[in-house]
Parts: C-alpha cells; sequence; structure tokens
C-alpha cells in the first residue's frame, strides 16, 4: 500500500478527478451502473496500492484507464467475446460498400443504444478515442494492443456505430438491414 | 493500400480512408488541412465529414450525459481511508462495537442537536466548528462559512453562470437527471415552493465536489437547493435549536451580489437553500422542507 511516502490526500488530489470518466467508461462496457459503481472502487483501491509506483505529475488519468481495462479483461472475459467480433467483421465485409446516412438529429439514448450494440472490443476504443480523447498510442498502451490493431478498431468500430444508429433511427433490427443489404 | 502521413489526399478514396485518423487528430497539420481543403471542395467528402464529425461528438456528449451516482466519491473516499489503517467498526472485535457504535450515536446526536445554531445570528467565522473525533479521521476542522460556500459556489455557477435556471425540464427529466433516491426531493420542495416554481432538478458539479441541484423561479428570482454528501465537514455544535427557527446567513459575492445561505445537516448530508439577499421565501421554504428533508435523505442509500 502506498501509505509509506505519499498520502491519500495527495492520491485523491491527483487521481479523483477523473472518478466521473472512469465511472461512464466502466458503466459503458459493462451496462450496469451497480457493477460500474463497484468496478471504479476496485479500480481506485488498486491504484492507491500500488500508488507508489506511480509518478506525480505524470498521465495519471492514462494510468487509471489501463486499471480499469485490466480489471474489465479480467473479471469481465464474457463481455469480450471472440465470436461477436468475428461475426461484427464477417458483417462489415458484407456491407463493406454500405455506408448509412448519419441522422441530422441524434438523440443521446438512441446513440448510447446503438453504442451498447457494438461487441466490447470496439465499444472500448470508440470511448477512449472519441469520448476521451486520448492520442492512438496512449490506448494501444492502455489496452496493451498495437497501434494498427487500435486504428482498424476504431475505424470497424465507427462503421458498426453508423450501422446501428441509422438501424435504430429507421426502427428495424441491424439483420434485417444486413438481409437489406446483399 | 491505406495511405500513410507522408500521402497527401489528393481524391476522395483517399479523403475518406483518412478521415478516422482526422477525426481522432491523429494526422499532421499539413495533412488535416488538405482534408478540410478537399472536403469544402468536394460535396460528397465535405457531407461524409459533416456526419462523421458529427457522429464522433454525439456519442461523446451522450456518454458524458451521464451523471456517476451521487456517493461514489464518498464512497471511494471512506474505502481508502479505512485502508489507511485504524479500526474500523466492522473489524473490531464485537464486544468492542456496541461501545464505538454507541459513542458514534452520541456524537450523531449530539451534531444533529446542534445543528443549525451556528447560523443563528453569529458572524460565521467566529463559529466554532464541530467535527467528530478529528483526530481519528484526521480531517481538519472546516470554518462554518466555508462550508456555507459550498452550497453558494453550486448556486453561483450552475444556476447563475452556467444558466441552468433557464432551463426547463419536465417532471420526468427530473427523475431521470437525478435518480428515483434523490426524486423525493424534487416532490418534497415542489410542494412547498410557495410562489416559487421547480424549473430544473439535476446533478453537478461544483469544484470538483457533487451536488443534487434542485433550481425555484418566480420571474427573474430564483432559488437553490442543494444537497450534497459530507466529506467530514459539519456546520456546528452548540444548544439545540428547531428546525423552525433557522436562520440564513448573508454572504458577499465579490463584493456585487449578496446572497442568502440557509443551510442545515444530517449525520451523512448537508443541504443548502440559497437565494438573493433578503428573498424572504428563502427561510419559508426552509422551515418547510427541513424536517422532511431529514427523513428524505435518511433513507438514501446509494
Amino acid at each position: 500500500m502506498a501509505s509509506h511516502s505519499i498520502s491519500v490526500e495527495d492520491f485523491e488530489t491527483e487521481a479523483l478527478p477523473y472518478l466521473n470518466d472512469i465511472f461512464r467508461t466502466a458503466s459503458r462496457i459493462t451496462g450496469d451502473r451497480s457493477s460500474a459503481q463497484d468496478l471504479v472502487q476496485d479500480v481506485y483501491l488498486q491504484a492507491w496500492k500500488s500508488f507508489d509506483r506511480f509518478q506525480l505529475g505524470t498521465n495519471c488519468r492514462a494510468w487509471l484507464f489501463k486499471i480499469l481495462f485490466n480489471k474489465l479483461h479480467h473479471y469481465h472475459r464474457a463481455r469480450y467475446n471472440s465470436k461477436l467480433v468475428k461475426d461484427a467483421e464477417e458483417f462489415l465485409r458484407e456491407v463493406a460498400a454500405y455506408e448509412p446516412p448519419v441522422p441530422e438529429q441524434i438523440r443521446d439514448e438512441e446513440v448510447l443504444m446503438a453504442l451498447d450494440k457494438i461487441p466490447a472490443d470496439y465499444r472500448e476504443v470508440i470511448l477512449l478515442a472519441d469520448v476521451q480523447e486520448f492520442a492512438y498510442k496512449e490506448i494501444a498502451e492502455i489496452l496493451g494492443i498495437p497501434i494498427g490493431t487500435v486504428m482498424s478498431r476504431i475505424s470497424r468500430g465507427r462503421k458498426l456505430l453508423r450501422i446501428e444508429l441509422a438501424d435504430i433511427a429507421r426502427g428495424y433490427g441491424i439483420r434485417n438491414m444486413k438481409e437489406g443489404g446483399r | 493500400m491505406i495511405p500513410t502521413e507522408h500521402d497527401r489526399p489528393r481524391g476522395c478514396t483517399t479523403t475518406q480512408e483518412l478521415i478516422d485518423r482526422y477525426l481522432s487528430r491523429e494526422l499532421p497539420g499539413d495533412m488535416a488541412h488538405a482534408i478540410e481543403e478537399h472536403a469544402a471542395e468536394c460535396p460528397d467528402c465535405g457531407r461524409i465529414l459533416d456526419e462523421r464529425r458529427r457522429l464522433t461528438a454525439g456519442v461523446k456528449h451522450a456518454v458524458n450525459a451521464e451523471a456517476p451516482p451521487f456517493e461514489l466519491e464518498g464512497r471511494i473516499r471512506e474505502s481508502l481511508r479505512s485502508r489507511r489503517g485504524g479500526a474500523s467498526i466492522f473489524t473490531l472485535e464485537p464486544r468492542f462495537r456496541f461501545g464505538y457504535a454507541a459513542a458514534a450515536i452520541l456524537l450523531i446526536a449530539i451534531a444533529a442537536w446542534g445543528t443549525i445554531r451556528y447560523l443563528n445570528g453569529e458572524r460565521p467565522d467566529r463559529i466554532v466548528t464541530y467535527n467528530p473525533q478529528p483526530e481519528r479521521r484526521n480531517i481538519p476542522a472546516t470554518p462554518v462559512s466555508d462550508v456555507l460556500r459550498l452550497g453558494l459556489s453550486d448556486h453561483v455557477q450552475c444556476a447563475i453562470l452556467h444558466k441552468q435556471s433557464e432551463h426547463r425540464m419536465t417532471l420526468g427529466e427530473m427523475e431521470a437527471a437525478v435518480g428515483s433516491d434523490y426524486f423525493g426531493l424534487v416532490q418534497l420542495v415542489r410542494s412547498h415552493a410557495g410562489a416559487f416554481e421547480i424549473v430544473n432538478a439535476h446533478r453537478c458539479e461544483a469544484e470538483g465536489r457533487p451536488f443534487v441541484h434542485l433550481i425555484l423561479r418566480k420571474g427573474k428570482s430564483v432559488i437553490s437547493v442543494v444537497v450534497t454528501r459530507k466529506q467530514g465537514e459539519t456546520l456546528g455544535s452548540g444548544p439545540a435549536v428547531s428546525v423552525d427557527s433557522i436562520p440564513s446567513v448573508h454572504m458577499r459575492l465579490r463584493d456585487i451580489r449578496e446572497f442568502d445561505v440557509t443551510a442545515f445537516e444530517t449525520d451523512r448530508f448537508l443541504a443548502f437553500v440559497i437565494s438573493e439577499k433578503d428573498e424572504p421565501e428563502n427561510g419559508i421554504i426552509s422551515r418547510a422542507i427541513a424536517p422532511e428533508m431529514r427523513t428524505l435523505l435518511g433513507r438514501v442509500n446509494t
């Protein structure tokens, strides 16, 4: 525990400003506010335990996100279903030429519904890139994946999101669109 | 082939292949500029770029619209402190638990007993604060004036500077915004608002601290009712004063505007009613809502 040289107050000053960002990301990945609260609490306790290894003044936010995703990948493996990713990739190949228009008016609830429908592997890079505005290099470090994988997941994730959103706006299922797109 | 950052976009295909990196601010300046130039000249690429920008902004807005749980920060602070060392009541042997529990109840009772006195016409900076077990909790005593400014800062930043008082919400939107745990406060305040109308209820942050914030309006007059979880602060101690005699304290903001801040507390929460100076309904509303608000806040679990 980091109690030897750094106070809890130092840790709180450094780390708590990112609480909302960490919670919102956890909530969108787990899909459940209660699980997200527990997870965020675990993240902060883990961060505090290893805070002596953190260098004050460096990127605390990225470090907290790295802990978050370590925990997510460890405890929520079921959400990272590789079959879903393969299905999504196959689906993207089938609709490679299809580019649905993005609705003029986008409602928050529609965006969130669309986001929740795409596989977690894609959702997490979109959250890190588009919401948290991390650089690709930072995302690669947070998720422990090559930068090329970050780029391809962002591209595919955004396309899936556009398709899901258009689908929601039209009010029928993605598989219907897929059938129609063939 | 995917273009590299050394390839200037010369056509629609290259531009569209680079759009994701452009939106992620991953392209060098001259490349980003070339994308913008092409999109300005090409209606198709311009439309695609606009759509993608709109969706990226929409995702950010939608995700950030989710209000984190009001108590989460307090819960994390508590758990950090409980792991810093020192005994928690749950780690004590059962035979000691009763004694600590009794002591805690006594302290809470003292705090509740003296809740309001500090506001009773005294200047805030002269009031002695009360901080239960300061040596155990290692929380420095907070002057009452600083505690009162917590509520005032949220009112000023949110209701006035960010003009949330001009953003009308339906009751359904208020319930969604504050959550079911706190919607009782909306109904309570609404039923005691008199000539004021509750127009907005939401969760917000001021100076890094989370609040549940209810905004009432009567014409141009604005009253805020804000609640925040205690982070070691308390309003003070002293002889018992009934909630019927809650006075307000005038606070000055940068020598320009003056406000009345009325405050009361439960064992876990601080509550404030803030209005322009000499707004008589501040006291009326405070007296009306304080007793029930204590009960409502006592039932908040999350």
